[in-house]
């Protein structure tokens, strides 16, 4: 008896302590970092950082930039993606295997070589539109978004519920707003989030294409100020934690 | 609810999935206002038929008449047809009124008109106080009410139903059975019911046709039925039968318990002095006391199972094989295990079939 009360306990302090470390590893560089963007030139901390973001001459160009290929990919990527994966859920489900395949290939083929591909493609004339990146995107967010909506539909016997609405007289468009959307919404908020989360944070593409949205503009500004380089990391963080806080919220009212 | 009943014609009906044959050449007529259960062994093409009527999938040939059209290649959105599914497809997102609405609300009604439909319709289907509930929070029995309500809101032409009490327990399964029914006649809607349990079939329906394989064997009043099965295969599929070997006599007759019976028709064509099988009911085996008379064929009871009005006894012949005989349970008390019993036919003809043809029957 009292072997078991102590082997609990044991495992008890090593769950605790594997949650420290793994606390420890995530929380540390961000606990330093904010500490970092609040430090102030007289030695005392302050908001002086966060308050020259805002004075920044181009940040409401990048913020606008950055926001308008959030739209467009998220909104592209949910259009593109629903339908298909639904589709792959009500029969096709022997192109299962290739949709997930292809939706994987951002994951196996590096940036850089997307990038030249599209510069090559392209007619002269798109290259010079940022929107062109916001497609690029819907293309890197693929695995996550069929993932996610993939997972959403795994739990939900589309099948039946999608030949219930056709036989009642819904149209397909009618199906995939009024049936299967609504049904499908914590798949479609967590395809969102991550298309969200990967717009706030992809590089590599932004750059090549030389355009200057949030994280290439990040990189800049890095260069000459490290202060307001961390601070707007650190906001940029903030920004995406309300977001899923605010998703999660929205996804946890439906099911109440 | 007044409206006039629409009447259906399937003609030469064929799909096929790959190598699959699912529907062969399937031809069905249901009146205006009928009730026909399509009865069937698994896979045998009922659900298939199904949905290529309501337009959810596509014949490789054949037609669809409903109405005097032909609807063969009208979208499922323009049919105007209501089907209940085997398992519960109610939308998770919306409440038993919203799901009864869905229908009227894609044919745009206004939401007043419809809130009152749907309200109504619960109400017809037992389930007017839980108008606000979530699919979810329902029984397996309510799911499939809302599911009936939320089909037959749309005014159908036809009523299409898979299956629909076979994931409910067995008393929920009778009592919504006869609401069905009840409602169906009510409403005056023509309807295809689609079962595996001919007991269900037998006791819900004006006509019952018996598939197989994709094809229609017979379809015939209940009653028809079960006398006079048109094929040996709907007369071992209906009911239940005793298999006895046999053998054709010169005079065209089979000894079956120890009588010289008529062959029915429906049976197999088989030569003289070729043996065959004959299926006798369980209802048409009597019993009498070894001790009491000679005729008849010798055997023990080994066992009873009480039916309540009925009792089935099983019998051992002394040949060594086992019959079935059911009896008004007043009788069967003086027969208890172990009762030494003479077993006789109770018909004067028999169907007979191929001694091979019987294992094509088992499920
Ligand atoms: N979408 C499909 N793809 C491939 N084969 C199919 C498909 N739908 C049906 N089949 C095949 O067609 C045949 C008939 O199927 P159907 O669902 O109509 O049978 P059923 O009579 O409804 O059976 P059950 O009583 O099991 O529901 C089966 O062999 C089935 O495997
Ligand atoms: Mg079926």
């Amino acid at each position: 008896m009292a072997a078991i009360v102590k082997r609990r306990k044991e495992r008890h302090l090593f769950a605790w302590l594997t949650l420290a470390l793994v606390a420890l590893y995530f929380l540390l560089p961000l606990v330093s970092a904010t500490e970092f963007s609040l430090r102030e030139n007289n030695g005392t901390h302050g908001l002086d950082a966060y308050r020259s973001i805002l004075q920044q001459p181009d940040f409401r160009d990048v913020i606008m930039l950055t926001l308008r290929l959030t739209v467009i990919s998220v909104v592209l990527s949910l259009v593109i993606m629903v339908p298909t994966v639904t589709m792959v859920h009500l029969g096709a489900k022997k192109y299962r295997r290739l949709v997930e395949f292809i939706s994987l290939q951002p994951l196996v083929i590096p940036p850089i070589v997307l990038v030249l591909g599209v510069v090559n493609v392209m007619p002269v004339s798109w290259l010079g539109s940022a929107d062109l990146l916001g497609f690029e995107y819907v293309v890197l967010a693929m695995p996550f978004t069929f993932r996610a909506l993939d997972a959403g539909l795994m739990n939900l016997d589309v099948k039946t519920i999608v030949d219930a609405a056709r036989g009642l007289g819904a149209s397909w468009l009618t199906v995939l707003v009024r049936v299967v959307a609504p049904n499908l919404k914590s798949g479609i908020f967590g395809a969102m989030f991550l298309t969200i989360a990967l717009v706030l944070g992809e590089f590599t593409m932004a750059s090549l294409m030389l355009w200057n949205t949030f994280p290439t503009w990040i990189a800049t500004v890095g260069q000459s100020d490290a202060a307001l380089s961390v601070a707007l990391s650190v906001a940029s963080l903030a920004f995406a934690w309300v977001l899923l806080v605010l998703i999660s919220f929205a996804d946890r009212r439906r099911k109440a | 609810m007044e409206r006039t009943s629409t009447g259906v014609e399937l003609r030469n009906l064929r799909r096929t999935f790959g190598p699959v044959v699912a529907l062969d050449n399937l031809n069905l007529t249901l009146q205006p206002g009928e009730l026909i259960a399509l009865l069937g062994p698994s896979g045998c093409g009922k659900t298939t038929a199904l949905r290529l009527l309501a337009g959810l999938d596509q014949p490789d040939s054949g037609e669809i008449v409903v109405g005097g059209k032909d609807i063969t290649a009208v979208p499922a959105s323009k049919r105007n047809m209501g089907m209940v599914f085997q398992s519960y497809s109610l939308f998770p997102n919306l409440t038993a009124a919203e799901n009864v609405a869905f229908g009227l609300r894609v044919r745009r009604v206004s939401k007043s008109e419809r809130l009152k439909r749907a309200a109504e319709l619960l109400e017809l289907v037992g389930l007017g106080e839980q108008r606000d509930r979530y699919p979810h929070a329902m029984s397996g029995g309510q799911a499939q009410r809302v599911a009936l309500a939320r089909a037959i809101a749309v005014q159908p032409d036809v009523l299409l139903l898979d299956e629909p009490l076979s994931a409910l327990d067995a008393k929920v399964r009778t009592q919504l059975r006869d609401e069905i029914r009840r409602l169906q006649i009510e409403v005056g809607i023509t309807t295809l019911f689609v079962t595996h349990d001919q007991e269900e079939a037998m006791a819900i329906a004006d006509r019952v046709g018996v598939m197989r394989a994709g094809n229609l064997e017979q379809l015939d009043l209940p009653a028809v039925l079960y006398a006079r099965p048109a094929t040996p295969f709907v007369a071992s599929f209906v009911g239940t039968n005793n298999v006895l070997p046999t053998t054709v006599e010169p005079n065209g007759t089979v000894y079956v318990l120890g009588r010289a019976l008529a062959v029915a028709a429906g049976s197999d064509e088989l030569a003289v002095g070729q043996a065959a099988n004959a299926l006798l009911r369980p209802e048409s085996v009597s019993l009498g006391h070894r001790d009491g008379g000679t005729d008849g064929v010798a055997g023990v009871v080994s066992s009873t199972s009480f039916f309540g009005s009925v009792t089935r006894l099983t019998v051992k012949l002394d040949a060594g094989n086992f019959i079935l005989v059911d009896m008004p349970s007043v009788i069967a008390r003086d027969f208890s295990a172990g009762a030494e019993v003479l077993a006789r036919a109770m018909t004067n003809e028999v169907v007979i079939q191929h001694q091979e043809a019987v294992a094509l029957v088992d499920e």
